[in-house]
């Protein structure tokens, strides 16, 4: 059954469809990848949901490979509507799919964004000159002059005012407990409503949200703070990688929980990004390139970056700003990057005391009954 | 007491006393020349006995407590490290060595019980567990790159935060591409490491030696060139003689004299297998892909008994120009950018045609190792654009470390079955 949040945001969903729009559609694959410049450059940035249904992709891959890759590739090789695809060096898996693309789909043209793991000088210089490659790709395939630059800022607007809304949105899920009387916004409308934002058009998206988070008044006689569903109910931290599925969501549906100061690549580290277009630039080198990767190398950090003790200090403030009476770690299936990770996670929840789970998620084909058990059980321990 | 039965007890006994203190100990008695003269009744081959030597004389040296140790990645600048006179374990070939000496129950046991996942490569496993049981010497740094994989780049951050030298933990950023761009970042974060490392040991920053340590790996680059040049005409091997042994004196002693001499060693052996190879029946010539497994195996001899010889290995190829001592940095910078592994997938699969087509092989396995993303990924078009060129590739599915991941019997059946068919083309 569709999910109710769908009817409110149905103009956002159509826009999304790669076949309803003319104007061209370059798929993307990670939050390190500017939409901004994709947009810029004329086309509507998707974020690839990929193809979780099927399993065709196990022709390509081996059995023991990233979910997410694989629903890619099949969403690419069996029905693309894509007129362009940018990837990025995320991982070996990624670095893999990008061979795939170029080796069985010959006439899709593909640009591998190169994305440093360290926030150094040089590595933001060197991240800067790959955003000017990538920039200088999608010009090139919509014939516009990659010195037309000022397209950028422009479509930086959007952007921004969809970043500000995700923000203002998730103020509103993660407080509503605090913020008494407030409608609520369950766990699964609100990963329901990012999912939305990932891949539809920002103006329309962006309208539609306003109207949303408008429509969420106080309603003080019937949802004051003792008749509130969060009365009692727990602040838990997700923590992981690309968890994008409705089905996994629905398993909170009814569960007396709020996943605070979520650390995924759907959430904060989407929407948490400081705006390129502001008055000084951030850089200090006036140079929009510099500006983009200065921005997005200082945003929360996805675990394939070096420095893992300040993710885990990052992780230690949110835990106790938040009062996190627990952690679930979900990690889509055989991604390096979250599983070598997650030893270091573990050992620091274990000096704080602080009980976590580790999920393994097969991006639409886990068996949702399952994990409801499981994460059932640890919050009911939670709870005692 | 027969030598297998001898190297069998001294293996016993590192199981059973699994410690550092037992390892340093067991070091020093096979080093005695004595005990080292009766172990290497079994060497084969002169280049073998010298592996051995070599490698033995550098474990003592890196757990005699006498010189600053680093662990490092595969294919990280060694030279830049050996011409700091640094000692180093390469948890990867030491992943390998847990294998061999069949302590990979307990390491990977411990890695367990540390969370790590049992979906994660065994080399990096293995490593973290020993590392952890504290198996290795305590390492003042620790240097690792996303050269091949992403896996070094987390675990080496971990053990750097477990021995609590963050600040002494260095990861190179490989780039994607292979261009001008590439070469100034690269070569600039190893000037930066060799700096550091220099400020830290408190010792003046001393080119001249890394000069001299890009003089050495020059010296091994072109024994190696000699190496494969030979072994492209070569049937009659010397027994045991595998290129997938030599994983440390090939990456973790380049840049020392030590390793040049190894090669020219090799090569010296190599020819006069040549010049005095008789006319010998037709092995089937088999290219080998990715690493082997380090624990007892029968692979090779399955495959001798099935009339295919493995004739080269993707990993002993030379894939790098010869350096430029003058400027060692960006020639560093340039040896790992050429790395077929690094970037783009069509790098490697030209590299393996390229062998393909000069070593005249009949067919191709890849090694399939379990949790290795990298490789495994790549599989489906290796197979394809190899058999364009008409060349049978068998992905073989094991593990390098874990025998318990490769049922024996299975890898038999199928490298039989594939045998049959090859000898049948
Ligand atoms: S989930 Fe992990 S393995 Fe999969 S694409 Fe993302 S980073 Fe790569
Ligand atoms: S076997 Fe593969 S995953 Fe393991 S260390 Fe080597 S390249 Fe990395």
């Amino acid at each position: 059954m569709m999910p109710k949040i769908y009817e409110f945001f149905k103009n956002s969903i159509k826009s999304s469809s790669p076949s309803g729009s003319n104007k061209k559609i370059a798929g993307y694959s990670c939050s390190y990848i500017p939409e901004e410049l994709i947009a810029a450059a004329g086309f509507i940035p998707y974020r690839i949901y990929g193809n979780k249904g099927s399993n065709l992709a196990d022709k390509y891959f081996p059995i023991n490979f990233c979910p997410y890759v694989k629903a890619v590739w099949e969403e690419i090789h069996h029905n693309s509507a894509f007129d362009s695809l940018v990837l990025a060096t995320s991982c070996d898996g990624m670095r893999r799919l990008k061979d795939y693309v170029s080796y069985y789909e010959k006439e899709l043209p593909v640009f591998m964004l190169d994305i440093p793991r360290k926030p150094d000088k040089s590595s933001l210089d060197f991240f800067a000159d790959n955003l000017k490659k990538l920039w200088a790709f999608l010009c090139k395939i919509n014939n516009i002059d990659p010195e037309e630059t000022e397209r950028i800022k422009i479509s930086t607007t959007a952007i921004d005012r969809k970043r500000m809304l995700l923000k203002k949105l998730t103020g509103q899920y993660e407080n509503q407990y605090e913020n008494e009387g407030r409608q609520l916004v369950t766990s699964s409308d609100y990963f329901n409503i990012i999912n939305i934002s990932l891949n539809s058009r920002a103006e329309i998206f962006n309208d539609e949200l306003e109207e949303y988070i408008k429509s969420i008044k106080p309603d003080i006689k019937n949802n004051s703070r003792e008749n509130n569903f969060y009365k009692n109910s727990l602040e838990i931290m997700i923590v992981g990688n690309y968890l994008n599925d409705d089905n996994f969501w629905s398993v909170f549906e009814n569960l007396n929980v709020r996943l605070v100061s979520s650390d995924l690549c759907i959430t904060y580290r989407y929407f948490d990004i400081e705006s390129v277009n502001q008055n000084e630039t951030m850089s200090g080198n006036n140079d929009i390139f510099d500006d983009i990767a200065y921005s997005y190398i200082s945003k929360p950090a996805c675990y394939r970056m070096a420095g893992i003790s300040l993710k885990l200090e990052q992780m230690r403030t949110k835990i106790s700003d938040n009062n996190i009476k627990g952690v679930i770690f979900a990690s889509l299936k055989f991604c390096d990057n979250t599983l070598y990770s997650f030893p270091a996670v573990k050992e620091e929840l274990n000096k704080m005391k602080i009980p976590s789970i580790f999920l393994d998620i097969e991006y639409g084909k886990s068996s949702y009954g399952q994990l409801k058990t499981r994460i059932e059980a640890f919050i009911e321990m939670l709870g005692l | 007491m027969g030598i297998g039965s001898f190297k069998q007890n001294i293996i016993n006994k590192i199981q059973n006393n699994l410690d550092i203190g037992s390892i340093r100990k067991i070091l020093k008695f096979i080093s005695n020349p004595l005990v080292f003269y009766i172990y290497g009744l079994t060497f084969k081959s002169v280049s073998d006995k010298y592996l051995n030597k070599y490698s033995l004389t550098y474990m003592r040296e890196v757990y005699c407590g006498n010189y600053p140790i680093a662990y490092g990645s595969l294919f990280i600048p060694y030279e830049l490290l050996n011409s700091l006179n640094i000692r180093l374990v390469l948890p990867e070939v030491m992943g390998g060595f847990t294998a061999g000496l069949g302590v990979t129950g307990k390491t990977l046991a411990d890695a367990a019980n540390n969370w790590y996942s049992s979906d994660l490569c065994t080399f990096h496993r293995s490593a973290s567990g020993a590392a952890n049981m504290d198996l290795f010497p305590k390492p003042d740094f620790i240097i690792c790159s996303n050269l091949a994989c992403d896996a070094a780049c987390k675990s080496f951050e971990d053990m750097a935060k477990k021995f609590k030298i963050e600040d002494r933990f260095y990861l190179i950023d490989i780039p994607y591409e292979n261009d001008n761009a590439a070469i100034r970042y690269l070569s600039g974060q190893l000037e930066n490491i060799f700096f550091d490392i220099s400020e830290k040991l408190k010792i003046k920053p001393d080119t001249d030696n890394l000069k001299k340590a890009v003089s050495s790996s020059n010296k091994l680059r072109k024994h190696l060139l000699e190496v494969n040049k030979t072994r492209e005409r070569l049937l009659d091997y010397p027994q045991y003689y595998n290129g997938l042994s030599y994983i440390l004196p090939l990456f973790g002693l380049a840049g020392t004299e030590k390793a040049a001499r190894l090669y020219g060693i090799m090569e010296k052996e190599l020819k006069i297998k040549l010049k005095n190879q008789l006319p010998s029946r037709k092995m089937k010539k088999l290219l080998w892909m990715h690493l082997k497994p380090y624990y007892r195996n029968d692979i090779f001899n399955i495959l001798e008994e099935n009339n295919c010889r493995v004739v080269c290995e993707e990993i002993t190829d030379v894939f790098w120009k010869e350096m430029d001592v003058q400027k060692p940095f960006d020639s560093l910078a340039d040896k790992m950018l050429s790395n077929p592994l690094r970037g783009n997938g069509q790098n490697r699969i030209n590299a393996i045609l390229s062998m393909a087509e000069k070593y005249e092989i009949d067919a191709a396995i890849l090694f399939s190792h379990w949790g290795c993303r990298q490789s495994n990924g790549l599989a489906r078009i290796l197979k394809d654009s190899l058999a364009d060129k008409k060349i049978p590739l068998l992905i073989l599915d094991g593990d390098c470390v874990d025998k318990n991941n490769c049922p024996s019997g299975q890898l038999k059946t199928r490298i039989e079955g594939f045998a049959e068919i090859i000898n049948s083309l």
